[in-house]
């Protein structure tokens, strides 16, 4: 098996071509959303953020990220950040659920059935005239102010030379069960094979594993829109136990097995409507399954 | 009580393994085995899920229960989702282990059984906020609800004493039943206690003794 192609044909089922059938709904979805938002407040600015904006979007595991920035002087949906994230909130809780995440407001819709099922809106409001650094309201955590930027996420992302490697890094970490947040990820590919991008694909893949095996304790990453203000620490170091193991067993599964035993094959892969469609009968069917406990 | 086995060596255990769950490496380490790797969730033939895992094995198995964590981070440690605060999965309670682990299991019994029904749920409960198999509920309710299916009264005083019966000598069917009907054992309760003394250990029942006194 050549490896490099190996690799690149896994990355091309999980990458989106640009006609592909769920690309065309999510931009009616965008579509949709943005329409809403600007019937509720006229001249509101709303951008791709997320993977479609980085193109680091992949089939197995995707949803819509959208800012929703208000200009400087733009009051009309409030004087405070949480005044602009409440009336967003409003707006759009008239035509879907919306749950508060940290910074977003996720919308929920669509049956179990479809490989995504959410959209998220992040509220914000430019500092400046310059369109550049914007506040965010945060829920629910102490600082609830957060400064950043979308160009500059976007760009040190989609700029890196890595977006291969991040694609197939989030593909792993997916289905390898790593609980990892996606933006603290990227960042860690980009710090990580910065010094690498003439590599090979398999050769960086295993360099980010070898790292993330053997350095657990230096793993650190800095958010480029904000590096003094936002500590990614706390996200990073949640997520670190997984990584480690993860990259551990997953250079121990390369050597012993190859690379097919970890991103499997291409008769391997199943739509998701034979995944639930398993699931359901199986908990239909189990007799006597073990029903958890705890003290 | 159940007897114990010579535990194979880790090797043997390898090889039982390997065919099956290509992604459990074996190790051993200070007595115990270790199973560390990815965990293929099944639904029949169907793998629907991974997850990242590390299984102790001790030499008391299968009486003794593996210890079981899930390392990926998938699974937030609170009690509401049957995991202890240092990881540890909580698959079933003590005193049902012999259901799910009879005294013939191997470790594929475990993994196959137990253990993908436990990462089964988890997936199901993330996908439907239910849980498929049902749960039980935590500490001493969830040993009382095994006792009252087994006893058919929820009664913790008679569900102590049938422990007490369970661990005590060989019960007679002219005893006067435990569980205060005024009937002989024979005519009431006594083939619910011979069909698990052989099954369960004495620290199993212990346990749930200790569980049902807390208050």
């Amino acid at each position: 098996m050549n490896i490099e192609q190996y690799l690149k044909d896994v990355l091309s089922i999980q990458t989106f071509s640009n006609d592909d059938p769920e690309l065309v709904v999510l931009r009616e979805k965008r579509k949709e959303v943005e329409n809403i938002l600007r019937d509720a407040f006229p001249g509101v600015t709303i951008r791709y953020a997320g993977s479609y904006a980085k193109n680091t979007m992949i089939r197995v595991c995707h949803d819509l990220d959208l800012a929703c920035y208000f200009d400087h002087e733009d009051k009309q949906a409030g004087d405070s950040l949480e005044e602009i994230r409440n009336s967003v909130d409003t707006a759009l809780s008239k035509y879907f659920t919306v749950s508060p995440k940290t910074s977003a407001l996720r919308l929920e819709e669509g049956s179990p059935s479809k490989q995504y099922t959410h959209v998220d809106v992040v509220p914000g409001r430019f500092i400046n005239g310059d369109r550049g650094d914007v506040f965010l309201y945060q829920h629910g955590v102490e600082k609830c102010r957060l400064m950043t930027n979308l160009d500059t996420h976007i760009q040190t992302i989609r700029d890196s030379g890595l977006t291969d490697v991040i694609q197939l890094a989030k593909y792993w970490a997916n289905i390898s069960g790593i609980q990892v947040k996606t933006f603290v990820l990227e960042l860690l590919v980009v710090k990580i094979l910065g010094p690498h991008k003439s590599k090979s694909l398999s050769q960086k893949l295993k360099i980010f594993w070898e790292y993330l095996r053997d350095n657990l304790a230096e793993l650190s990453v800095d958010d480029p829109a904000n590096p003094e203000g936002n500590d990614l620490m706390p996200i990073l170091d949640k997520a670190k136990e997984g990584l480690n193991f993860g990259a551990t067993m997953t250079l121990q599964t390369i050597q012993a097995f190859g690379w097919e035993q970890v991103f499997g094959s291409r008769e391997s892969e199943i739509p998701e409507s034979v995944r639930l469609d398993a699931i359901n009968s199986f908990a239909r069917s189990r007799i006597d399954g073990t029903k958890p406990w705890s003290e | 009580m159940s007897s114990r086995r010579q535990p194979p060596n880790v090797d043997e255990l390898r090889n039982l393994i390997q065919k099956r769950y290509p992604q459990l490496f074996v190790d051993r380490n200070n007595g115990q085995y270790v199973i560390r790797g990815r965990f293929p969730v099944r639904a029949e033939k169907v793998v629907v899920d991974y997850y990242l895992v590390e299984v102790f094995v001790g030499n008391g198995f299968p009486l003794v229960t593996p210890v079981a964590r899930e390392v990926g981070g998938r699974i937030p440690r609170i009690a509401d989702r049957h995991v202890y605060g240092d990881g540890a999965l909580c698959l079933f309670s003590p005193l049902e282990r012999w259901k799910h682990l009879p005294d013939s299991s191997t470790i594929l019994t475990y993994l196959d059984g137990p253990l993908n029904d436990y990462f089964f749920s988890q997936t199901y409960f993330e996908k439907y906020g239910d849980w498929p198999f049902g749960e039980r509920g935590h500490g001493k309710a969830g040993v009382m609800e095994y006792l009252a299916e087994v006893l058919g009264t929820d009664d913790p005083n008679v569900a102590i004493r049938f422990l007490e019966c369970l661990k005590g000598r060989d019960p007679k069917g002219h005893w006067l039943c435990f569980c205060g009907s005024g009937k002989k054992m024979r005519k009431c309760h006594l083939e619910r206690v011979i069909a698990l003394r052989e099954k369960v250990t004495v620290e199993e029942i212990n346990h749930a003794i200790y569980m049902l006194t807390l208050t």
